[in-house]
This record gives C-alpha cells, structure tokens and sequence, in this order.
C-alpha cells in the first residue's frame, strides 16, 4: 500500500521541479512579452497614477513605418551589423582554422584565446569612454599622426564625422565579438573527427581544401548558431553607439540604431510607452523572420526532401 | 488525476498575472489633488515611516539629519544611480503603477520642470511657503518649483548660480591686472568677451583661448532668452538661440575656443594649465563657466595646484547650472512627515546653516545613524538656498579654503549676488532633451560638417525623433 502511493505521487515530482522556472519564465518573460504586444496596440504613456493608455489599433505601426526616422535606424542598424559581422566572420574563421590546425600545432593558443576574448569582458561603457578620448580632437591618434610623424596637417575630428564614426562602431563591434566567436567555432571544430582529415591528408587533400570541404559543411549548425545569436544581438545594438554618439547618434543621425531609437520614446521626458513597445515587436517581427529565413537556408537538403 | 499538476501549475499562473495587475490598480486613485494642503507635522515631531528616494549621497545627509532632529521616524532612505535615466524610470513607473511609493523624491535641475508640471505628480507646498519668505528663499529656486498656475511644489535647500572662472597669472600677462573689478566689465558684454578673446589670442601667437569650448557658454544664454523651447507644443528658436549659433560659429571661425568638450581629459587637463594641441604646441584656457558647486568639485579637485590663481568675475549672461529640489509625491503615504522634510530640509535655518558650515562630519552622522556609509559627510561652503543665510554666513566663508582657492573673493558674496539675476522661469521639463540636440546641431555646424540651415534641419528632427509629442515643424 505504502509503495503503491509512494510510486504514484512521483508524478508530481517533475511538475514539482519545473515550477520554479515555469513561474519565473512566465512572470517575467511570457507575461511581459505579451504586454509589450498589449501596449503597442495603445497610446500608453507614463503618468503617475495611470497605467497603461487607450487601443489604437495599428495605429502606432503605420505611423511609425511611415517615419523617416525609423527607416533611417532600420538601415542603420542593419548597416552596423552586416559591416562587422563578415569581417567579424572571416577573422574567427582564420583564427578558429589556425587554433585547431593539426599541420600547424600552434603554441600558447590558450594565451591567444584569452587576449582575444579580452575586448569581451571589458564594459562597453569603459570602451566608449577609452575610444571617445583616443579618437579626440586631442587624443593620442591625432598627437600621433599630426605631431610625432606630421602625416596629417591638421587634427582629424573623427567623432564630428559621419563615416568615421560608423567606422568606428563597426570596428568595436567586430574587436568585441571576434574572440568571442572564434572560440565557439573552435569548439565546433575540435568536435569534427580528425579522422576525416586524415584521410583526406591521404589522399593528398591541400589545407585550403579541407577546409572548404569538410570543415565548412561539418560546421554548419555551429555557423547557423553564431549567425543567428549575432544577428539577434546585432538588430538590438545600443550600448556602444549609444555611449560613442549621444541618444541622436550625431553627427546626421548616422549611427541611430532601433533600440536607440525606442529607448529616446520610452524615456523622459516623452516616456511614450505604446510607440516605444511598437518599436520593440517591430524589431522582434523583423528579427524573427531574418532568423527563420536563415534556418530555412542552412536546413540539410536531406531534410528538405523529407518535408 | 493526472490533470490535477497541471490545473495547480495553470492556477499559479494565474495568481503571478493576478498579482502583477493587483498592485497597479489598487492605489491607482489614491493621489486625490484637492485645495485643502496637508500641513506638516510640528518640526521634531516626525513620527511613523518616512520613504526617501534619491540619487547622490547628499540626500542622505539631509535624510540622517532629520533622522537626529525627529528621533521617532522611521526613515526609509533609497538611492538609485542616476545613469541611463536609471532613477528617472525608477520613479515614474513607480509613481503610475502604485504601490512601493516615495514619500518624498528628490530632483535635478534637469528634469525638476518636468515633474512640477505634471499633473498628479508632487503635492503644493502652500503650508509651508511663509517661511520661506522668512529666511529669503532664492528667487529662482522657488521659480523652479512653480507649477503654471502659481503652486509651488518644490524647493531648494541650494541655489547654484554660475559665473566665469579666470586664470589670474594670464589675465596678468595679457590685461597686466588680474583684478576681478578691472577685468568684470570687460566681459560683461558678449561683445567685450569676444574683443579681449582675439586680443589674447593675437598676443599669444593662438595658444591662449578664452574658453574650452562655445558650449560652455550655451549655458549662460539659456536663462536670458525671451521664449521657452516649447510654445504650444511648437518647438520654437528663439533669436538669442540664432544669436548663439552666430557667437559659437565665429568663436570657433577665429580660433578663439579651444575645441575640448566639457568633461572630456583635455578639459580638465586645461584647468591645471598642461593641454597640448595635436601638434604638441601647449594650449592654454582663460577661464571656465563654472557654477557654485564647480569650485569644490570640480577646479578643487582635478587643479589643486593652480590654488590661488582663480578668480571670479559674473561673466557676460548671469546663469545657473545644476541644483537639487524636493518635492512630495501626490501619492505619498505620509504627506505630514513628508512636508515636514522639505521644511526642514530646504527651510530650516539651524539646519542650513549646519549644511554651510561643515557641522554634518561623518562623526556627526554616524552618531545619529551607524549604518550610514563610510565617509558620508558634507563639507563647509555650499551656497544654501536662503538669502539671509548667504548674508549671515559670508564672513565665515570668507576664511575658508575655497575663498583661499579663488585668490581670496568670497564665493558667497560673489554667487549670493549673482543667485538673485538668475531666471528659471523659461526651463520646461523637455530642456535637457533639447538642449542637448541643439548642441549636437551646433557642433555640426561649427565644425563644417553642416551649414547653418542644415544644422537646424538636424536639431527639428533630432527633437521630433526624441519627443514626438513636440510638433518641429
């Protein structure tokens, strides 16, 4: 008898252990998506003692699509992250090939994957800071390049120039995010056997070879994943140009990303809480269908035949 | 039987949305205006909590202050950084939601506007404006507290006009004075500020420039402007703005700036007199518009050696930069208490004059409440909020190092004059937002990235972007 019941209520055991997460994933994730879903639908705004604001419809949507502004960050963000993501690529691809080379048997790829990673750990707010005063108007570049060697006549105001300061953001972006990336793809590519290469190197297979014709295909799903994650964390870029360029991205807007953008309506003073929820699944549809086109793109041709 | 789990998973769900909704509407309607003024408690007479809410550690000397002065409180005190709108956020969806409610908030010149003229927002502070009439509250302090229709719902316990910071030795090399009542009425006048600027800049050879950058100037024209930014949700240039970007641009045009951004290394390496230009050539900057708190935060402490070889002089524009304010939330849970702390706080001599005079040591405070932190303090020499303090207080400021600092004027005199020019009247809560366009477009402009009227295309639209409430155009 006492068996019996003892082996029935372990049913519960499992429903018992996921409660925690369940309660917090829905509290603080679930519940609060579909808020912002709520309140992009509205004309909310902050006032004390009111919360929340009157349905609109889509109204917020068309206006914001039809908003110089909103196109001009959508470009920029998509802009910002194309431009360091190949580059971003390419460098962790060569890296991660170099780290993992069985012909090479490089030294001290432990100190190397720690000093590329170390751009990572650093606060984007102490790399804003450390850039905004290397590339002032009095800053070490310029002291440089103006006094030591007199290459240039006079002082280059690189943060009062559009194209130098997009420059400057894809390139922190990229010296961030490489190291990062490179050692996700050396894992991918410790795990491929090294038998395949083996015999590749058998039957006279050069370096470049083998890596376009095994390391590549065999990498996918861990390119799929660094693709997608870089893409997620690319469309919400903020924190960088944010602290580089002010909340306009000045000089001509030239580097207002989407969540900047949200984050100036949900702020004081306008505090716009349905216009800035309405950025924010405008961004979440738009990285939503990039993400799935680029599944349906790296999916296996055997599985596409299946379906 | 087996549906049982996920019934109770489904009901607990249930109570987390339950609960999430249950504390926005419950005190939703609490915050009831009214005419009639909750009166404060008897001062000393602080019974019952007290909720504090703030963003530097100055607050908490006041709130351990009072904590001395009322010994029965119980004060809840809550600091929140003000980075990322950190603070600004904190409060506001605090105060639409409900709730977890500050009692009393405290606010920057930035966004203090924004809040006095919020409906719903602070409590008037009627009961307790005879006193300050008593002790002679600042004019402008009150202005920044005045609501569109004459209610005052915050008050000061400082008053941080601005005015020019001078190099002694270069006004020596270039005026052979260094005497602020020779040098005042020479850059009393912006055309005086912009002729003495070319004559230091002709004499030495462009290494001597009159300011860091136009930007510091902006400041001063601000306050002395005939309109607001925003007039009827339009936004509007007024012509001292034009007449700025003229100022800015020509300053710039001649050289007589020195290209460095408040707050950025150079800056302060210009204060202690050692900034090179690119080419290494050394660039000196003649004076810094700086207000009452830059002297001891900011020239005293990244220039201590350049101690004696400051003066103060009002400057071309009177202006203020900075300041604290306190006000009490509409939906506050103890309004007696709350009143009673602005009271004490902004109004209070003895507790003033305990600001001023560097009674409030870290000995002094830990006595009243031990668990504040370390090296919590407040240190002689801000200039209060009451005029008949400034007064009575003078002398004794007049000994002080920071007097020593600035070659021996007194700062109280100096700002205490200077306090009563300043007009806050014409600050709306959307300034800093705009403000801050203005001067990105004004750097376009001036560093020949952008004409003029592109510049100004920028700012409509960078303020249109920011708060579209604003019609630009």
């Amino acid at each position: 008898m006492n068996k019996r019941k003892s082996a029935i209520s372990k049913d519960y055991y499992g429903y018992i252990f996921m409660a925690p997460f369940i309660i917090i994933f829905l509290a603080f994730i679930m519940i609060p998506i579909f808020n912002t879903f709520y309140l992009s639908l509205t004309d909310a705004r902050i006032r004390p003692g009111t919360w929340g604001g009157d349905f609109v419809g889509i109204a917020n949507f068309i206006e914001l699509l039809g908003e110089p502004m909103f196109q001009l960050a959508v470009r920029n963000t998509w802009m910002l992250w194309l431009f360091n993501f190949v580059p971003q690529m390419i460098l962790a691809l060569v890296l991660a090939a170099m780290f993992t080379s069985t012909t090479f048997k490089l030294k001290g790829t432990g100190f190397f994957k720690a000093a590329y990673y170390l751009p990572n750990l650093l606060m984007p707010v102490t790399i804003a800071a450390l850039f905004q005063s290397f590339l002032g108007l009095l800053g070490p570049v310029n002291q440089v390049m103006v006094g030591t060697l007199g290459i240039w006549d006079t002082a280059r105001n690189f943060l009062q120039n559009a194209t130098d300061v997009r420059i400057t953001v894809i390139f922190l972006q990229t010296w961030m995010w490489f190291g990062q990336t490179a050692i996700v793809l050396v894992a991918g590519m410790t795990a491929i056997s090294p038998s395949l290469y083996e015999s590749a190197m058998i039957d006279g297979a050069s370096q470049a070879k083998m890596f376009f014709k095994i390391t590549i295909p065999l990498l996918k799903p861990i390119l799929l994943f660094v693709l997608v994650t870089s893409l997620v964390g690319g469309l919400h870029m903020f924190d960088i140009p944010h602290l580089l360029a002010g909340s306009f991205g000045n000089p001509g807007n030239s580097v207002l990303t989407v969540n900047m953008l949200m984050n100036n309506r949900r702020g004081a003073p306008s505090l716009l809480l349905g216009n800035s929820a309405a950025i924010s699944v405008l961004l979440f549809f738009m990285s939503s269908f990039v993400a799935l086109v680029v599944f349906r793109l790296f999916r296996d041709p055997a599985e596409k035949r299946e379906s | 039987m087996k549906k049982v789990p996920i019934l109770l998973m489904l009901a607990v769900a249930m109570f987390a949305l339950a609960a999430c909704n249950g504390g926005g509407g419950g005190t939703a309607g609490g915050g009831g205006g009214g005419d009639a003024y909750v009166q404060p408690v008897a001062p000393g007479q602080a019974s019952g909590d007290l909720t504090v809410w703030s963003f530097t550690t100055e607050a908490q000397v006041i709130a351990t202050a009072f904590q001395g002065a009322n010994p029965n409180v119980n004060l809840d005190f809550q600091i929140t950084p003000m980075e990322d709108g950190m603070y600004l956020e904190w409060v506001w969806t605090s105060l639409a939601v409900g709730g977890n409610v500050p009692d009393i908030v405290f606010m920057e010149a930035d966004f203090v506007r924004s809040f006095v003229l919020e409906p719903n927002m602070l409590q008037p502070l009627t009961a307790i404006m005879g006193e300050a009439a008593s002790v002679e509250t600042i004019p402008f302090t009150i202005q920044a507290g005045t609501d569109d229709a004459g209610v005052v719902r915050a008050l000061s316990y400082q008053a941080t006009p601005g005015a020019m910071f001078y190099r002694r030795s270069l006004a020596q090399r270039y005026f052979g004075t260094d005497d602020p009542a020779t040098l005042e009425p020479m850059f009393a006048t912006l055309d005086g500020f912009v002729e003495n600027a070319r004559l230091m800049h002709a004499q030495s050879g462009g290494s001597t420039r009159v300011v860091a950058s136009p930007t510091e100037v902006f400041r001063a024209f601000l306050p002395n402007r005939t309109n607001p930014w925003v007039v009827n949700d339009t936004l509007t240039i007024d012509p001292l703005m034009e007449e700025y970007m003229t100022f800015a641009f020509n300053l710039r045009q001649e050289g007589l700036d020195a290209e460095i951004g408040q707050w950025d290394s150079p800056w302060f390496d210009g204060m202690r007199g050692d900034v090179v230009d690119a080419a290494g050539n050394p660039l000196e900057i003649f004076s810094f518009f700086l207000p009452t708190w830059g002297l001891p935060f900011v020239l005293m402490t990244n220039a201590p050696d350049t101690a004696g070889d400051w003066g103060i002089i009002p400057g071309p524009l009177p202006f203020q930069w900075g300041g604290t304010w306190l006000g009490v939330t509409e939906l506050a849970n103890n309004p007696e208490n709350a009143i009673e702390f602005v009271r004490f706080a902004t109004l209070d001599e003895d507790h003033l004059r305990n600001w001023a005079t560097g009674v409030y040591t870290n000995a002094f405070l830990s006595n009243i409440n031990p668990n504040i932190p370390d090296g919590l303090s407040q240190d002689a020499g801000d200039l209060v909020s009451s005029a008949l303090l400034i007064r009575e207080l003078g002398p004794t400021i007049a000994q002080s190092p920071a007097a020593a600092f600035i070659g021996g004027q007194n700062p109280y005199e100096i700002f205490g004059d200077a306090a009563l020019d300043v007009s806050f009247g014409l600050q709306q809560g959307t300034d800093q937002t705009i403000g801050d366009a203005f001067i990105d477009a004004v750097d376009m402009y001036i560093s020949g990235i952008m004409t003029r009227d592109e510049a100004i295309a920028s700012f409509r639209g960078d303020v249109g972007m920011a708060i579209p409430q604003i019609s630009v155009n």
